[in-house]
Protein backbone atom coordinates (compact mmCIF):
# COMPACT_ATOMS: atom_id res chain seq x y z
CA UNK A 1 0.00 0.00 0.00
CA UNK A 2 1.57 3.78 -1.14
CA UNK A 3 1.78 5.87 1.95
CA UNK A 4 -0.72 8.91 1.59
CA UNK A 5 0.58 12.13 0.12
CA UNK A 6 1.31 15.08 2.40
CA UNK A 7 -1.18 16.97 1.36
CA UNK A 8 -3.95 13.89 0.79
CA UNK A 9 -6.67 16.30 2.71
CA UNK A 10 -6.22 19.04 0.22
CA UNK A 11 -5.88 16.47 -2.60
CA UNK A 12 -8.72 14.71 -1.77
CA UNK A 13 -10.84 18.49 -1.34
CA UNK A 14 -9.85 19.84 -4.88
CA UNK A 15 -10.83 16.38 -6.26
CA UNK A 16 -14.70 16.51 -4.68
CA UNK A 17 -14.80 20.26 -5.96
CA UNK A 18 -13.40 19.38 -9.21
CA UNK A 19 -10.49 21.37 -9.42
CA UNK A 20 -8.02 18.72 -8.89
CA UNK A 21 -5.25 18.69 -11.99
CA UNK A 22 -5.39 15.58 -14.01
CA UNK A 23 -2.25 14.23 -12.19
CA UNK A 24 -4.20 14.72 -8.71
CA UNK A 25 -7.09 13.39 -9.78
CA UNK A 26 -4.84 9.95 -10.91
CA UNK A 27 -3.18 9.61 -7.19
CA UNK A 28 -6.47 10.05 -5.68
CA UNK A 29 -8.55 7.29 -8.00
CA UNK A 30 -5.90 5.14 -7.51
CA UNK A 31 -5.89 5.23 -3.89
CA UNK A 32 -8.99 3.48 -1.96
CA UNK A 33 -7.98 5.41 1.35
CA UNK A 34 -8.01 8.35 -0.31
CA UNK A 35 -11.39 7.51 -1.93
CA UNK A 36 -12.83 6.37 1.11
CA UNK A 37 -12.22 9.94 2.07
CA UNK A 38 -13.81 11.20 -0.86
CA UNK A 39 -17.08 9.86 0.44
CA UNK A 40 -16.42 11.45 3.62
CA UNK A 41 -16.13 15.39 2.11
CA UNK A 42 -18.95 14.32 -0.14
CA UNK A 43 -20.79 13.59 3.01
CA UNK A 44 -20.06 16.90 4.91
CA UNK A 45 -20.61 18.63 1.60
CA UNK A 46 -23.77 17.42 1.50
CA UNK A 47 -24.84 18.13 5.25
CA UNK A 48 -23.18 21.80 4.68
CA UNK A 49 -25.84 22.20 0.86
CA UNK A 50 -28.77 21.04 3.59
CA UNK A 51 -31.20 24.16 2.52
CA UNK A 52 -31.88 26.55 5.51
CA UNK A 53 -34.96 28.23 5.26
CA UNK A 54 -35.27 31.50 6.73
CA UNK A 55 -38.24 32.11 8.84
CA UNK A 56 -40.72 33.35 5.95
CA UNK A 57 -42.54 36.73 8.15
CA UNK A 58 -38.25 37.45 8.57
CA UNK A 59 -38.16 37.26 4.64
CA UNK A 60 -40.49 39.68 3.77
CA UNK A 61 -39.39 42.21 6.48
CA UNK A 62 -36.02 42.10 5.39
CA UNK A 63 -37.04 42.57 1.81
CA UNK A 64 -39.43 45.43 2.45
CA UNK A 65 -36.97 47.34 4.53
CA UNK A 66 -34.24 46.79 1.74
CA UNK A 67 -37.01 48.31 -0.45
CA UNK A 68 -37.78 51.02 1.51
CA UNK A 69 -34.35 52.09 1.63
CA UNK A 70 -34.44 51.53 -2.44
CA UNK A 71 -37.31 53.89 -2.80
CA UNK A 72 -35.74 56.42 -0.18
CA UNK A 73 -32.79 56.00 -2.21
CA UNK A 74 -34.62 57.10 -5.03
CA UNK A 75 -36.44 59.49 -4.49
CA UNK A 76 -33.94 61.39 -2.95
CA UNK A 77 -32.02 61.06 -5.78
CA UNK A 78 -35.07 62.60 -7.70
CA UNK A 79 -35.48 65.29 -5.03
CA UNK A 80 -31.85 66.32 -5.82
CA UNK A 81 -32.71 66.84 -9.58
CA UNK A 82 -35.67 67.74 -9.49
CA UNK A 83 -34.58 70.91 -7.22
CA UNK A 84 -31.85 71.61 -9.37
CA UNK A 85 -33.96 71.55 -12.32
CA UNK A 86 -36.50 73.92 -10.69
CA UNK A 87 -33.44 75.82 -9.55
CA UNK A 88 -31.89 76.17 -12.95
CA UNK A 89 -35.22 77.57 -14.11
CA UNK A 90 -36.16 80.08 -11.57
CA UNK A 91 -34.64 80.67 -8.49
CA UNK A 92 -37.53 82.31 -7.34
CA UNK A 93 -39.79 79.03 -7.38
CA UNK A 94 -39.75 77.53 -4.13
CA UNK A 95 -38.45 73.85 -4.85
CA UNK A 96 -40.86 71.13 -4.29
CA UNK A 97 -38.70 68.88 -2.21
CA UNK A 98 -38.29 71.73 0.61
CA UNK A 99 -42.12 72.90 1.19
CA UNK A 100 -42.96 69.09 1.49
CA UNK A 101 -40.83 68.43 4.43
CA UNK A 102 -41.95 69.48 7.89
CA UNK A 103 -39.72 72.04 9.40
CA UNK A 104 -39.32 71.57 13.03
CA UNK A 105 -39.89 67.85 14.73
CA UNK A 106 -40.85 67.79 18.54
CA UNK A 107 -38.41 65.38 19.98
CA UNK A 108 -41.03 62.43 20.01
CA UNK A 109 -41.16 62.35 16.77
CA UNK A 110 -37.91 62.65 16.15
CA UNK A 111 -36.87 59.85 17.90
CA UNK A 112 -39.77 58.19 15.45
CA UNK A 113 -37.62 59.17 12.08
CA UNK A 114 -36.41 56.40 10.57
CA UNK A 115 -32.83 56.52 10.36
CA UNK A 116 -31.27 58.22 7.21
CA UNK A 117 -27.95 58.20 5.85
CA UNK A 118 -26.12 61.10 5.77
CA UNK A 119 -23.82 60.72 2.28
CA UNK A 120 -20.43 62.06 1.60
CA UNK A 121 -21.96 63.94 -1.34
CA UNK A 122 -24.63 66.07 1.17
CA UNK A 123 -21.60 66.91 3.06
CA UNK A 124 -19.55 68.15 0.46
CA UNK A 125 -22.04 70.06 -1.11
CA UNK A 126 -22.62 71.83 1.67
CA UNK A 127 -18.26 72.88 1.45
CA UNK A 128 -18.73 73.88 -1.61
CA UNK A 129 -20.69 76.92 -1.18
CA UNK A 130 -17.74 78.63 0.78
CA UNK A 131 -15.98 78.80 -2.26
CA UNK A 132 -17.95 80.32 -4.23
CA UNK A 133 -18.65 82.61 -1.81
CA UNK A 134 -15.57 84.05 -1.83
CA UNK A 135 -16.05 84.58 -5.51
CA UNK A 136 -19.19 86.70 -4.58
CA UNK A 137 -17.66 88.60 -2.54
CA UNK A 138 -14.75 89.56 -4.26
CA UNK A 139 -17.41 90.38 -7.49
CA UNK A 140 -18.58 92.68 -4.47
CA UNK A 141 -15.50 94.24 -3.68
CA UNK A 142 -14.93 94.66 -7.63
CA UNK A 143 -17.84 96.64 -7.98
CA UNK A 144 -17.22 98.89 -4.96
CA UNK A 145 -14.19 99.52 -6.56
CA UNK A 146 -15.90 99.90 -10.19
CA UNK A 147 -18.76 102.25 -8.43
CA UNK A 148 -15.63 104.59 -6.72
CA UNK A 149 -14.02 104.46 -10.30
CA UNK A 150 -17.24 105.43 -12.17
CA UNK A 151 -18.35 108.30 -9.78
CA UNK A 152 -15.19 109.80 -9.15
CA UNK A 153 -13.44 109.63 -12.28
CA UNK A 154 -16.15 109.56 -15.22
CA UNK A 155 -18.52 112.30 -14.09
CA UNK A 156 -21.78 112.76 -15.87
CA UNK A 157 -25.20 111.66 -15.70
CA UNK A 158 -25.44 108.36 -17.22
CA UNK A 159 -22.41 108.01 -14.83
CA UNK A 160 -24.52 109.21 -11.92
CA UNK A 161 -27.17 106.62 -12.34
CA UNK A 162 -24.33 104.55 -13.01
CA UNK A 163 -22.70 104.93 -9.67
CA UNK A 164 -25.85 104.87 -7.59
CA UNK A 165 -27.26 101.90 -8.74
CA UNK A 166 -24.02 100.18 -8.68
CA UNK A 167 -23.69 101.63 -5.06
CA UNK A 168 -26.93 100.69 -4.04
CA UNK A 169 -26.01 97.09 -5.23
CA UNK A 170 -22.43 96.96 -3.59
CA UNK A 171 -24.13 98.40 -0.43
CA UNK A 172 -26.71 95.20 -0.87
CA UNK A 173 -24.21 92.84 -1.74
CA UNK A 174 -21.76 94.11 1.35
CA UNK A 175 -24.94 94.30 3.96
CA UNK A 176 -25.18 90.49 2.62
CA UNK A 177 -21.89 89.50 2.81
CA UNK A 178 -21.77 90.78 6.20
CA UNK A 179 -24.48 89.28 7.84
CA UNK A 180 -23.85 85.87 9.96
CA UNK A 181 -20.25 86.63 10.50
CA UNK A 182 -18.81 87.13 7.06
CA UNK A 183 -21.10 84.24 5.55
CA UNK A 184 -22.57 85.66 2.44
CA UNK A 185 -26.49 84.20 3.16
CA UNK A 186 -28.33 84.60 0.16
CA UNK A 187 -31.47 83.89 0.93
CA UNK A 188 -31.45 86.42 3.75
CA UNK A 189 -34.24 88.72 2.36
CA UNK A 190 -31.30 91.24 1.56
CA UNK A 191 -29.15 88.89 0.05
CA UNK A 192 -32.19 88.13 -1.80
CA UNK A 193 -32.57 91.50 -3.25
CA UNK A 194 -29.09 91.60 -4.74
CA UNK A 195 -29.26 88.14 -5.98
CA UNK A 196 -32.22 88.79 -7.86
CA UNK A 197 -31.23 92.33 -8.84
CA UNK A 198 -28.70 90.41 -10.35
CA UNK A 199 -30.35 88.41 -12.25
CA UNK A 200 -33.19 90.98 -13.26
CA UNK A 201 -31.63 94.20 -14.47
CA UNK A 202 -28.96 92.72 -16.66
CA UNK A 203 -29.17 96.54 -18.15
CA UNK A 204 -27.73 98.19 -15.44
CA UNK A 205 -23.80 97.85 -16.54
CA UNK A 206 -22.60 97.60 -13.09
CA UNK A 207 -25.20 95.04 -12.13
CA UNK A 208 -23.82 93.28 -15.79
CA UNK A 209 -20.22 93.17 -14.19
CA UNK A 210 -21.36 91.52 -11.33
CA UNK A 211 -23.79 88.93 -13.00
CA UNK A 212 -20.54 88.47 -15.59
CA UNK A 213 -18.06 88.55 -12.06
CA UNK A 214 -19.45 86.16 -10.18
CA UNK A 215 -21.29 82.52 -11.46
CA UNK A 216 -24.47 82.47 -12.58
CA UNK A 217 -27.47 81.73 -10.54
CA UNK A 218 -28.17 78.56 -11.15
CA UNK A 219 -28.53 75.28 -8.98
CA UNK A 220 -25.27 75.97 -7.57
CA UNK A 221 -26.71 79.68 -6.41
CA UNK A 222 -29.20 77.91 -5.02
CA UNK A 223 -27.88 75.30 -3.39
CA UNK A 224 -25.30 77.91 -1.90
CA UNK A 225 -27.97 79.96 -0.73
CA UNK A 226 -29.66 76.52 1.57
CA UNK A 227 -26.78 75.57 2.28
CA UNK A 228 -25.06 78.64 4.07
CA UNK A 229 -28.53 78.68 5.82
CA UNK A 230 -28.35 75.41 7.37
CA UNK A 231 -24.78 75.67 8.33
CA UNK A 232 -24.69 79.12 10.09
CA UNK A 233 -27.15 79.67 12.33
CA UNK A 234 -25.91 82.80 14.55
CA UNK A 235 -28.20 85.83 13.89
CA UNK A 236 -30.88 84.65 11.80
CA UNK A 237 -34.13 85.39 12.23
CA UNK A 238 -37.13 83.13 12.34
CA UNK A 239 -37.91 82.66 8.86
CA UNK A 240 -34.28 81.32 8.28
CA UNK A 241 -34.09 79.23 11.26
CA UNK A 242 -37.26 77.47 9.37
CA UNK A 243 -35.28 76.96 6.70
CA UNK A 244 -32.52 76.55 8.25
CA UNK A 245 -34.78 73.17 9.21
CA UNK A 246 -36.18 72.75 6.16
CA UNK A 247 -32.68 72.30 4.92
CA UNK A 248 -31.47 70.17 6.98
CA UNK A 249 -34.57 67.78 6.45
CA UNK A 250 -33.88 67.62 2.85
CA UNK A 251 -30.71 66.20 3.99
CA UNK A 252 -32.15 63.37 5.66
CA UNK A 253 -35.40 62.74 3.72
CA UNK A 254 -38.40 61.98 6.08
CA UNK A 255 -39.52 59.24 4.32
CA UNK A 256 -36.32 57.04 4.19
CA UNK A 257 -36.98 54.31 5.85
CA UNK A 258 -34.83 52.62 8.65
CA UNK A 259 -31.60 51.41 7.82
CA UNK A 260 -31.48 49.42 11.75
CA UNK A 261 -34.46 47.30 11.13
CA UNK A 262 -31.82 44.39 12.05
CA UNK A 263 -30.59 46.46 15.12
CA UNK A 264 -27.31 47.33 13.40
CA UNK A 265 -26.47 50.98 13.35
CA UNK A 266 -26.98 53.16 10.60
CA UNK A 267 -24.13 53.72 8.55
CA UNK A 268 -22.85 57.08 8.20
CA UNK A 269 -21.14 58.65 5.10
CA UNK A 270 -21.58 55.02 3.26
CA UNK A 271 -21.03 56.08 0.03
CA UNK A 272 -17.53 55.14 0.65
CA UNK A 273 -14.97 54.54 3.12
CA UNK A 274 -11.79 56.92 4.38
CA UNK A 275 -8.11 56.18 4.33
CA UNK A 276 -7.69 57.56 7.66
CA UNK A 277 -9.27 58.58 10.56
CA UNK A 278 -8.33 62.42 9.69
CA UNK A 279 -10.29 62.58 6.68
CA UNK A 280 -12.90 61.20 8.05
CA UNK A 281 -13.07 63.53 11.05
CA UNK A 282 -12.86 66.08 8.28
CA UNK A 283 -16.11 64.58 7.66
CA UNK A 284 -17.82 64.63 10.23
CA UNK A 285 -17.27 68.41 10.93
CA UNK A 286 -19.75 69.37 8.03
CA UNK A 287 -22.44 67.75 10.00
CA UNK A 288 -24.45 69.81 12.14
CA UNK A 289 -25.73 69.36 15.61
CA UNK A 290 -29.36 68.65 14.06
CA UNK A 291 -28.12 65.82 12.07
CA UNK A 292 -25.80 64.43 15.23
CA UNK A 293 -28.82 64.32 16.94
CA UNK A 294 -31.36 62.68 14.19
CA UNK A 295 -28.54 59.94 13.69
CA UNK A 296 -28.09 59.32 17.48
CA UNK A 297 -31.56 59.15 17.52
CA UNK A 298 -31.90 56.51 15.01
CA UNK A 299 -30.30 53.78 17.71
CA UNK A 300 -32.49 54.56 20.60
CA UNK A 301 -35.08 52.40 22.09
CA UNK A 302 -32.93 50.75 24.40
CA UNK A 303 -30.12 49.56 22.09
CA UNK A 304 -26.97 50.38 22.51
CA UNK A 305 -25.18 48.53 19.83
CA UNK A 306 -21.60 48.82 19.69
CA UNK A 307 -19.41 49.98 22.05
CA UNK A 308 -21.41 52.08 24.40
CA UNK A 309 -21.54 49.87 27.29
CA UNK A 310 -17.91 48.40 27.32
CA UNK A 311 -15.94 51.50 26.73
CA UNK A 312 -15.76 53.76 30.04
CA UNK A 313 -16.19 57.36 28.05
CA UNK A 314 -19.50 56.43 26.19
CA UNK A 315 -20.69 54.29 29.28
CA UNK A 316 -21.37 57.64 31.61
CA UNK A 317 -23.31 58.63 28.71
CA UNK A 318 -27.55 57.84 29.25
CA UNK A 319 -28.16 58.60 25.65
CA UNK A 320 -27.03 56.80 22.64
CA UNK A 321 -23.93 58.38 21.24
CA UNK A 322 -23.21 55.95 18.43
CA UNK A 323 -24.06 57.97 15.43
CA UNK A 324 -23.37 55.21 13.00
CA UNK A 325 -20.62 53.28 11.12
CA UNK A 326 -18.14 53.60 8.29
CA UNK A 327 -14.58 52.36 7.45
CA UNK A 328 -11.33 53.78 8.03
CA UNK A 329 -8.82 52.11 5.59
CA UNK A 330 -11.20 48.99 4.97
CA UNK A 331 -11.66 48.41 8.45
CA UNK A 332 -14.93 48.53 10.50
CA UNK A 333 -15.01 51.49 12.84
CA UNK A 334 -17.99 53.01 15.13
CA UNK A 335 -18.45 56.56 15.43
CA UNK A 336 -19.74 58.02 18.58
CA UNK A 337 -20.79 61.45 19.35
CA UNK A 338 -20.44 62.83 23.07
CA UNK A 339 -21.81 66.29 23.64
CA UNK A 340 -20.45 68.09 26.80
CA UNK A 341 -22.78 70.21 28.77
CA UNK A 342 -21.22 73.21 26.95
CA UNK A 343 -22.56 71.88 23.94
CA UNK A 344 -18.90 70.94 22.18
CA UNK A 345 -18.94 68.05 20.92
CA UNK A 346 -16.40 65.57 20.61
CA UNK A 347 -15.94 62.44 18.03
CA UNK A 348 -15.07 59.38 19.67
CA UNK A 349 -14.11 56.72 17.30
CA UNK A 350 -13.59 52.77 17.91
CA UNK A 351 -12.45 49.52 16.21
CA UNK A 352 -14.36 46.74 16.03
CA UNK A 353 -13.16 45.70 19.23
CA UNK A 354 -13.92 48.25 21.10
CA UNK A 355 -10.91 50.03 21.21
CA UNK A 356 -10.90 53.72 20.71
CA UNK A 357 -8.50 54.67 18.00
CA UNK A 358 -5.99 57.14 19.00
CA UNK B 1 -30.76 32.67 -14.05
CA UNK B 2 -27.48 34.55 -14.79
CA UNK B 3 -28.97 36.38 -17.84
CA UNK B 4 -32.22 37.34 -16.36
CA UNK B 5 -29.91 38.64 -13.04
CA UNK B 6 -28.32 40.74 -15.41
CA UNK B 7 -31.63 42.08 -17.09
CA UNK B 8 -32.77 42.71 -13.33
CA UNK B 9 -30.37 44.31 -12.03
CA UNK B 10 -30.16 47.02 -15.14
CA UNK B 11 -33.80 47.48 -14.33
CA UNK B 12 -33.17 47.74 -10.78
CA UNK B 13 -30.46 50.26 -11.09
CA UNK B 14 -33.07 52.41 -13.56
CA UNK B 15 -35.43 52.52 -10.75
CA UNK B 16 -37.48 49.52 -11.31
CA UNK B 17 -38.63 48.60 -7.79
CA UNK B 18 -40.11 45.17 -8.62
CA UNK B 19 -37.16 44.44 -10.31
CA UNK B 20 -35.03 44.29 -7.28
CA UNK B 21 -38.26 42.88 -5.34
CA UNK B 22 -37.45 39.92 -7.52
CA UNK B 23 -33.82 39.72 -7.37
CA UNK B 24 -33.86 39.73 -3.48
CA UNK B 25 -36.39 37.06 -3.72
CA UNK B 26 -34.66 35.15 -5.98
CA UNK B 27 -31.18 35.05 -3.60
CA UNK B 28 -32.69 36.12 -0.22
CA UNK B 29 -32.29 32.28 0.63
CA UNK B 30 -29.10 31.87 -0.38
CA UNK B 31 -27.97 34.93 1.09
CA UNK B 32 -29.55 33.97 4.51
CA UNK B 33 -27.97 30.83 4.52
CA UNK B 34 -24.88 31.91 3.98
CA UNK B 35 -25.67 34.04 7.22
CA UNK B 36 -26.96 31.38 9.13
CA UNK B 37 -24.07 29.52 8.33
CA UNK B 38 -21.35 31.49 9.16
CA UNK B 39 -22.93 34.15 12.34
CA UNK B 40 -23.78 30.35 13.88
CA UNK B 41 -26.79 31.74 15.07
CA UNK B 42 -30.37 32.65 14.21
CA UNK B 43 -30.20 36.15 15.29
CA UNK B 44 -27.18 37.24 14.43
CA UNK B 45 -27.50 35.79 10.88
CA UNK B 46 -30.90 37.63 10.79
CA UNK B 47 -29.06 40.84 11.56
CA UNK B 48 -26.39 40.13 9.11
CA UNK B 49 -28.99 38.78 6.35
CA UNK B 50 -30.65 42.46 6.95
CA UNK B 51 -27.61 44.22 6.85
CA UNK B 52 -26.22 42.27 3.62
CA UNK B 53 -29.85 43.60 1.88
CA UNK B 54 -28.83 46.72 2.73
CA UNK B 55 -25.58 46.98 1.44
CA UNK B 56 -26.66 45.41 -1.57
CA UNK B 57 -28.81 48.37 -2.16
CA UNK B 58 -26.63 50.99 -1.16
CA UNK B 59 -24.09 48.95 -3.49
CA UNK B 60 -26.47 48.23 -6.72
CA UNK B 61 -25.71 51.58 -8.23
CA UNK B 62 -21.73 50.81 -8.29
CA UNK B 63 -22.31 47.56 -9.30
CA UNK B 64 -20.93 46.92 -12.49
CA UNK B 65 -21.75 43.51 -13.74
CA UNK B 66 -18.25 41.95 -13.49
CA UNK B 67 -19.21 39.41 -11.31
CA UNK B 68 -22.34 37.17 -11.35
CA UNK B 69 -25.13 39.61 -9.09
CA UNK B 70 -25.22 35.78 -6.99
CA UNK B 71 -21.11 36.29 -6.95
CA UNK B 72 -21.61 39.73 -5.88
CA UNK B 73 -24.42 39.28 -3.19
CA UNK B 74 -22.70 36.54 -1.43
CA UNK B 75 -19.91 38.95 -1.20
CA UNK B 76 -21.75 41.08 0.37
CA UNK B 77 -23.75 38.72 2.61
CA UNK B 78 -20.27 37.29 3.66
CA UNK B 79 -18.64 40.58 4.74
CA UNK B 80 -21.87 41.15 6.70
CA UNK B 81 -21.61 38.13 8.65
CA UNK B 82 -17.72 38.58 9.33
CA UNK B 83 -18.97 41.99 10.84
CA UNK B 84 -21.71 40.01 12.73
CA UNK B 85 -19.25 37.63 13.93
CA UNK B 86 -16.59 40.59 14.71
CA UNK B 87 -19.10 42.89 16.61
CA UNK B 88 -20.77 39.67 18.48
CA UNK B 89 -16.76 39.20 19.65
CA UNK B 90 -18.14 42.33 22.15
CA UNK B 91 -20.97 40.92 23.66
CA UNK B 92 -21.54 37.94 25.59
CA UNK B 93 -22.12 34.63 24.06
CA UNK B 94 -26.05 34.19 24.67
CA UNK B 95 -26.40 30.54 25.69
CA UNK B 96 -28.58 28.14 23.85
CA UNK B 97 -31.70 28.34 25.97
CA UNK B 98 -31.56 32.14 25.58
CA UNK B 99 -30.66 31.99 22.22
CA UNK B 100 -33.82 30.28 21.54
CA UNK B 101 -35.95 32.14 23.88
CA UNK B 102 -36.46 28.99 25.84
CA UNK B 103 -38.21 27.46 22.56
CA UNK B 104 -36.58 24.23 22.44
CA UNK B 105 -38.07 23.86 26.60
CA UNK B 106 -41.65 24.31 25.73
CA UNK B 107 -41.46 22.33 22.20
CA UNK B 108 -39.92 19.08 23.29
CA UNK B 109 -42.63 17.27 23.82
CA UNK B 110 -44.82 17.93 20.77
CA UNK B 111 -42.74 18.12 17.86
CA UNK B 112 -42.78 16.08 15.05
CA UNK B 113 -40.04 13.14 15.02
CA UNK B 114 -38.78 13.66 11.16
CA UNK B 115 -38.99 16.90 12.39
CA UNK B 116 -37.01 16.53 15.27
CA UNK B 117 -34.35 14.73 13.30
CA UNK B 118 -33.97 17.55 10.94
CA UNK B 119 -33.40 20.02 13.65
CA UNK B 120 -31.10 17.68 15.24
CA UNK B 121 -29.07 17.14 11.74
CA UNK B 122 -29.07 21.17 10.90
CA UNK B 123 -28.01 21.55 14.59
CA UNK B 124 -25.23 18.90 14.42
CA UNK B 125 -24.18 20.56 11.19
CA UNK B 126 -24.28 23.86 12.75
CA UNK B 127 -22.60 22.96 15.91
CA UNK B 128 -19.73 21.06 13.92
CA UNK B 129 -19.03 24.63 11.98
CA UNK B 130 -19.19 26.56 14.61
CA UNK B 131 -16.37 24.43 15.69
CA UNK B 132 -14.33 25.49 13.27
CA UNK B 133 -12.29 28.97 13.38
CA UNK B 134 -13.75 32.10 11.36
CA UNK B 135 -10.96 31.68 8.75
CA UNK B 136 -12.18 27.74 7.90
CA UNK B 137 -15.33 28.07 8.27
CA UNK B 138 -16.12 31.09 5.60
CA UNK B 139 -14.25 29.46 2.81
CA UNK B 140 -15.71 25.98 3.46
CA UNK B 141 -19.27 27.84 3.44
CA UNK B 142 -18.93 30.00 0.51
CA UNK B 143 -17.45 26.60 -1.43
CA UNK B 144 -20.67 24.61 0.05
CA UNK B 145 -23.10 26.76 0.60
CA UNK B 146 -22.85 29.33 -1.94
CA UNK B 147 -20.91 26.96 -4.78
CA UNK B 148 -18.80 29.64 -5.06
CA UNK B 149 -15.95 28.49 -7.08
CA UNK B 150 -11.96 29.44 -5.75
CA UNK B 151 -11.33 32.21 -7.52
CA UNK B 152 -15.08 33.64 -6.61
CA UNK B 153 -14.11 32.75 -2.83
CA UNK B 154 -10.61 33.75 -2.73
CA UNK B 155 -11.88 37.65 -4.38
CA UNK B 156 -14.25 37.52 -1.81
CA UNK B 157 -12.29 36.95 0.94
CA UNK B 158 -9.37 38.60 -0.38
CA UNK B 159 -7.01 35.54 0.42
CA UNK B 160 -4.83 33.87 -2.37
CA UNK B 161 -6.75 30.97 -3.86
CA UNK B 162 -3.80 28.53 -3.21
CA UNK B 163 -5.25 29.47 0.49
CA UNK B 164 -8.66 29.03 -0.28
CA UNK B 165 -7.87 25.26 -1.57
CA UNK B 166 -5.89 24.72 1.78
CA UNK B 167 -8.95 25.99 4.23
CA UNK B 168 -11.45 24.57 2.44
CA UNK B 169 -9.72 21.49 3.10
CA UNK B 170 -8.29 22.08 6.30
CA UNK B 171 -12.01 22.93 7.41
CA UNK B 172 -13.58 19.55 5.59
CA UNK B 173 -11.35 17.55 7.64
CA UNK B 174 -12.03 19.30 10.79
CA UNK B 175 -15.50 19.10 10.31
CA UNK B 176 -15.65 15.49 9.23
CA UNK B 177 -13.98 14.74 12.72
CA UNK B 178 -16.22 16.91 14.54
CA UNK B 179 -18.89 15.29 12.69
CA UNK B 180 -17.89 11.43 13.02
CA UNK B 181 -17.05 12.55 16.93
CA UNK B 182 -20.50 13.85 17.23
CA UNK B 183 -22.29 10.73 15.63
CA UNK B 184 -20.76 8.72 18.01
CA UNK B 185 -22.48 10.42 21.52
CA UNK B 186 -25.59 10.74 20.06
CA UNK B 187 -26.52 7.57 18.67
CA UNK B 188 -25.46 6.11 22.24
CA UNK B 189 -27.87 8.69 23.36
CA UNK B 190 -30.72 7.63 21.08
CA UNK B 191 -30.31 4.21 22.32
CA UNK B 192 -30.49 5.16 25.78
CA UNK B 193 -33.76 7.12 24.91
CA UNK B 194 -35.51 4.50 22.94
CA UNK B 195 -35.31 2.03 25.85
Amino acid sequence: MNPLPPNADELVSAYVDGHAAPDEIVVVESSPELMERVEAFRSVTDLLGTPVEAPPEQKEAHIAAALGAFDAMFSADVSADVSADVSAESIEEPTAPLTAVTPVIDDQEQAKTPAAVTSLSQARARRRPRRFNIGVIAAAVAVVLFAVVAAFGFGGGGGDDLATTSADTAADTREAAADDSGDFAIEDSTGDDAMDDAVDDDSDSALSGLASAAPQPTAGADEVARADIAEDDSGMDEEAMEEDAMEVEEAAPADTPPLDAGGAAPFLLADRGFGNQELLLEELEFLTAEELDQLALKVDDGLFPGCQTEVAELAQFDSPTLIGETFIDDDLVQVHRLLDDSGEITFVITDVDCMVLP
Amino acid sequence: MSADDRALVAQAQGGERAALDELLRRHYDRIFAICRRIAGNEADAADAAQEALMAIVRGLPKFDNRAAFSTWSYRVATNACLDELRRRKRRPTPSLVDEHDGWAEKHTDDIEPAFDEQIAVRDEVQAALNGLSEEFRAPVVLRDCAGLDYAEIAETLGIPPGTVRSRIARGRTKLAEIMRAGNQAPTGERQNKQS
